[in-house]
């Protein structure tokens, strides 16, 4: 039962337990009334002589005496039961009293409580979202400064590419001189084979210049002793002294060309001899030694340059790589930093469920001291606000734990 | 030239966090801070490529905006993507009767948005 019920029990059995002693304290006198008249009647005679007229006058004033005692007595006593009824019943009223108020008092203290943490949770997301935020920033920097640096090892890697091409076009146009110097012996062998002979041939041309020189002497000789015969017939050998001067002449010419032949071929072979005396080949060894040297060094700098544009390529495939997984990382960051406004989002669901509740809670506890209040209808709206934010959680992600059966699955990610 | 996307989101983090993706990614991006603030953009003249909004917004949500952009003319065929928390089937489906292109649920990290992007805007 109820302290409610005993209260209310207690309270209306005041009236009950005020009759019910006046009406023993009425019986009661009725029989010591009684009890009086029938002693009188037993102990007349005794009376009669001990009181004489004044016995029914004494009979009756000790009635009354005892009446009125017992009346006080029993009258005193009800009043004692029922200021004890009454103190039971103020004690048990206010027993039922005090739920409420502790109701209200706790309700009181559970909103007052309710509104810290509210402020305390408000400053969480307030930090966390500052938090957030400056995360996001360094993070931003960062990004920034690993897409600068993509940027920048993008364009050493073309530097490097237009480098390697001008290198490359110097080493040919080099190896073109290498070639055409590797060559150079070759045709300087052909031209001395030329030159030599051509000396055969000047050496075969002097041949020639004594056998026109032999030739120019004899005819000479021939055409003297002519002039000399024709002169010794007189007029007859006229002609023939003319003849024979012409061919002197001729003979004399012949004689000439062929001294300034002699004379050209003498300075060929000065020049012959020179050649072969300034040994082109020896020096021409030492220079194509030279450039072979050159061009082997030029060949050794290709190789070291395509080795170190090698390991620069692989240097910049490297930090390429660990700067997209930078990146990438960045970028995967900044979306787990988006985690913040998912909670708090959850966290304002919590407050508005929170806001409605403790308003049901007030007029619960205000209800407690209405007797016509319907704490049940407040019990019920109770359950909605439950099965509001519920449903509204279930429509959140992440919701794998609390969605419901037909939205648990769902892709992240849907084109329509 | 560089492809703009339109993000309309209320959390200033979640704007900065896309932006970055977004410009990593080479684009121009344009923010709002909710639905009726990103309709007034478009009425002025923006022209996105592409715009990406969040379904709980102050003012104007998203799926009033996804219905208040497609009743203008010029922005019937632009491709529309849902970015956001919610995940309900009757949300999505919502969404794709007023007009809207994807559905993706949040967080969402660099690598999955810039395919999602790539899938939206083919040659971006």
């Amino acid at each position: 039962m109820s302290p409610e019920t005993n209260v209310s029990s207690d309270v209306f059995e005041l009236p009950t337990i005020a009759g019910k002693e006046l009406w023993r304290a009425t019986y009661m006198a009725l029989a010591l009334f009684a009890l009086v008249g029938w002693a009188a009647m037993m102990f007349q005679s005794d009376l009669d002589r001990l009181l004489g007229g004044q016995r029914d006058f004494v009979i009756l004033a000790a009635a009354a005496l005892i009446l009125i005692a017992t009346n006080m007595s029993l009258i005193r006593r009800a009043s004692r039961r029922i200021e004890l009824r009454a103190s039971q019943v103020q004690v048990a009223a206010s027993l039922a009293v005090r739920p409420a108020e502790q109701a209200a008092l706790m309700v009181e203290h559970h909103l007052r409580l309710d509104e810290a943490m509210g402020v305390q949770l408000k400053g969480v997301v307030g930090d966390t979202e500052n938090a957030a935020m400056m995360l996001m920033l360094e993070v931003r920097k960062l990004s920034d400064a690993a897409n600068t640096l993509m940027s920048y090892l993008d364009n050493s890697n073309m530097n490097a590419r237009d480098m390697e091409h001008e290198i490359g076009e110097s080493v040919a146009f080099i190896v073109r001189i290498d070639n055409f110097v590797r060559e150079l012996p070759d045709r300087i062998q052909q031209d001395m084979a030329f030159m030599r002979e051509a000396g055969k041939e000047i050496d075969e041309l002097g041949k020639y210049v004594d056998v026109i020189k032999e030739v120019s002497k004899k005819t000479d000789f021939l055409a003297r002793n002519v002039s000399i015969e024709a002169a010794s017939v007189g007029e007859f050998g006229a002609g023939f002294v003319e003849v024979a001067d012409e061919i002197c002449k001729l003979s004399e010419q012949s004689t000439n060309a062929a001294a300034m032949i002699e004379q050209s071929l003498t300075v060929a072979r000065n020049i012959r001899q020179n050649g072969h005396k300034f040994n082109f080949l020896q020096e021409y060894a030492q220079q194509i030694c030279d450039a072979d040297k050159v061009v082997e060094s030029i060949r050794s700098l290709q190789e070291s340059h395509e080795n170190m544009r090698q390991y620069y390529q692989t240097l910049f495939s490297v930090v390429t790589e660990h700067n997209t997984c930078l990146a990438a990382g960045l970028g995967e960051i900044l979306g787990h930093i988006q985690f913040q406004d998912v909670v708090r989002q959850r966290i304002e669901r919590m407050e508005n469920a929170v806001a409605k509740r403790n308003v049901l809670f007030q007029a619960f506890a205000q209800g407690l001291d209405t007797p016509d209040a319907d704490l049940l209808e407040l019990a019920e709206q109770m359950r909605v606000v439950l099965d509001e934010y519920l449903a509204l959680e279930s429509r959140h992600a992440p919701a794998a734990n609390n969605a419901s059966e037909q939205d648990a699955g769902l892709p992240q990610f849907e084109l329509f | 030239m560089a492809k703009t996307i339109l993000v309309v989101d209320d959390s200033a983090l979640i704007r900065t966090s896309v932006t970055q993706h977004l410009k990593n990614g080479g684009f121009t991006v344009e923010t709002a801070d909710d639905g009726l603030n990103a309709l007034n953009m478009l009425k002025a003249g923006l022209k996105p490529d592409l715009m990406i909004t969040d379904i709980n917004m102050p003012n104007m949500n998203g799926i009033e905006l996804i219905q208040s952009t497609r009743a203008l003319p010029e922005f019937r065929f632009m491709p529309i993507l849902v970015m956001t928390t919610e995940s309900q089937q009757t949300m999505r489906d919502e969404a794709k009767q007023l007009g809207a292109t994807g559905w993706v649920v949040k967080p969402v990290g660099g690598e999955l948005l810039m395919s999602i992007i790539k899938k939206v805007l083919p040659g971006a």
